[in-house]
């Protein structure tokens, strides 16, 4: 099954918010149904917006078995952290930019650290005092669930995000890769990633 | 065919195990399963490069996971937890830097077993289950593992299965003449399911018996670890290697913790893997072969490993 979820946001707009394993018995299923299911999500816009472009969510392999509506339920509950982080850490805030301390929303503590020890990468902390904005081009978000007893318990989200800079460095940069999740008191949390960033 | 986890119980180690259990367990299996991604040293400094940069870190407390990795003897109808390892390897991974070591301990190693006296190690497990066998493991390098994973072979050869089989440098030829008759070359050779099981079995044709085939346990277990690394892009892969440990493990640990241990073992990077496997003398007590262990150097080799698994040399 696979569901798509249109959010769009303002690329230097104010902050967004952010918004696994069972058949130890019967064994696993696993694999990925087509179900278009789009939904607009509200967004917030900057002042500032110079471009929307909507995260398209994707539920990928299923491990286990999870009802639809808890597939779409959890296309939207990470497709929001994923937006969180990529809002803080590269969308959004006011460019010429320097502070990204905040850019790891959704993140655990640990996961979050270790992200701002690989900041030049997991945020735009590399160029943001060489930028006067950001420019969306796409983001996507695909997800491969680990569910037990119908209850998704592990995401790997493979995450796919475009943008071109303005002022002095323009360029079209790209960051892509996994992120790991699992549910927490606290909602869905990042715990590890494996991500790249290049420009050309 | 299932492996088991249990939780090493020793009293020093249970406030922090009780931590930890909360973190994951597909470990060894898959660790024995041992995986990995890319390193996350290569940093972005200049995004006006061409070049794509990579980083990668996963959140796992402490940051240094012990696991004792049991291969048991239990033969169809026997409970593996309480019969004779027959492969004991205590491996760390480092979640920080993405390092991990391997301790190989021969399983005829004649030590003291709490409770029990002095004792071949594997004995442990008959005697105790997991936990005690973990905790005498423990005694011996001078670092209690935070998970003991017990599995049979017969779930050992599965798992080798379903990832392709491995791939392996083996320095000496041997065989045997019940598992490998005919026999392992030497160099560069992939192993299916049964032959990496004979391959981590066999010591009899060995020149130094249970020290070679603690050595060819771990060489096991790194191409196991290069066999997951290059698959774990593959979507759906951890995860399904999470639901086939579970089908096959008894564990106490949620799916939650599982994945995330997983992931970790995912991330460990295979150029930062350094084994050694404990020495000693051979010799007979009560008309049994066993292996004097070289108590110094499991000590050191603990030491050296235990906060950032890494061994400097064996």
């Amino acid at each position: 099954m696979t569901r798509h979820r249109r959010r769009s946001y303002a690329a230097t707009g104010a902050a967004l918010a952010l918004a696994l394993v069972l058949a130890l018995v019967v064994g696993a299923c696993s694999g990925g149904d087509d179900e278009p299911a789009e939904r607009p999500q509200s967004q917030p816009a900057g002042p500032d917006t110079v471009s929307k472009v909507e995260t398209v969510v994707t539920v990928g392999r299923i491990t286990g078995s999870l009802p639809r509506d808890a597939r779409h339920r959890l296309a939207d509950q990470v497709g929001a952290v994923v937006d969180g982080w990529t809002k803080a850490a590269y969308l959004g805030g006011d460019y010429p930019r320097r502070d990204f301390s905040t850019s790891w929303p959704g993140f655990t503590t640990g996961a979050r650290q270790e992200a701002h020890r690989d900041r030049a990468l997991m945020s735009n902390e590399d160029i943001g005092e060489r930028i006067d904005g950001v420019e969306a081009r796409r983001s996507r978000v695909r997800i491969d669930v680990l569910a037990v007893r119908k209850r998704a318990v592990g995401v790997t989200a493979r995450v796919l995000l475009g943008f071109r800079t303005t002022g002095r460095l323009e360029r079209d940069i790209r960051v892509q890769g996994r992120l790991y999740l699992t549910r927490t008191d606290r909602g869905w949390r990042i715990f590890g990633y494996d991500m790249t960033k290049g420009a050309r | 065919m299932s492996p088991v986890k249990s939780p090493v119980m020793s009293p020093v180690m249970r406030t922090r195990f009780h931590k930890v259990v909360r973190l994951g367990t597909i470990g060894l299996v898959l660790a024995i399963a041992a995986f990995v991604v890319p390193d996350s040293a290569v940093k972005s400094t200049e995004v006006a490069l061409v070049k794509v940069n990579r980083a990668d870190g996963v959140d796992l407390t402490p940051d240094v996971v012990w696991i004792l990795a049991v291969g048991s003897d239990a033969r169809p109808g026997e409970d593996m937890t309480r019969t004779r390892g027959d492969a004991l390897q205590l491996i760390g991974m480092n979640t920080r830097t993405g390092a991990a070591s391997a301790i190989g301990v021969p399983r005829d190693s004649w030590v003291s077993i709490p409770g029990h006296g002095y004792e071949k190690i594997n004995a442990a497990l008959y005697f105790g289950g997991p936990q005690l066998l973990g905790q005498t493991v423990g005694n011996l390098v001078g670092i209690q593992p935070d998970y003991v994973f017990v599995s049979r072979f017969k779930f050992f050869q599965a798992m080798v299965k379903d990832i392709g089989g491995i791939t392996v440098q083996n320095p000496v030829a041997f065989d045997d003449t019940y598992l490998k008759p005919q026999g392992f070359r030497k160099g560069r050779i992939h192993l299916g399911g049964y032959d990496a099981m004979a391959f981590s079995r066999i010591r009899h044709n060995l020149i130094r018996g249970d020290f070679d085939r603690s050595a060819n346990q771990q060489r096991v277990l790194r191409g196991i670890q290069a066999r997951v690394r290059a698959r774990a892009h593959v979507p759906g892969f951890i995860e399904r290697g999470v639901l086939s440990v579970m089908q096959h493990l008894y564990t106490d640990l949620s799916p939650v913790e599982l994945f995330r241990l997983a992931q970790v073992v995912a991330h460990v990077d295979p150029r930062r893997i350094t084994t050694c496997v404990v020495q000693g003398g051979i010799g007979s007590i009560g008309g049994a072969s066993v292996v004097l262990p070289n108590v110094d150097l499991a000590r050191r080799l603990g030491n050296e490993a235990r906060n950032d698994a890494t061994i400097g040399h064996c």
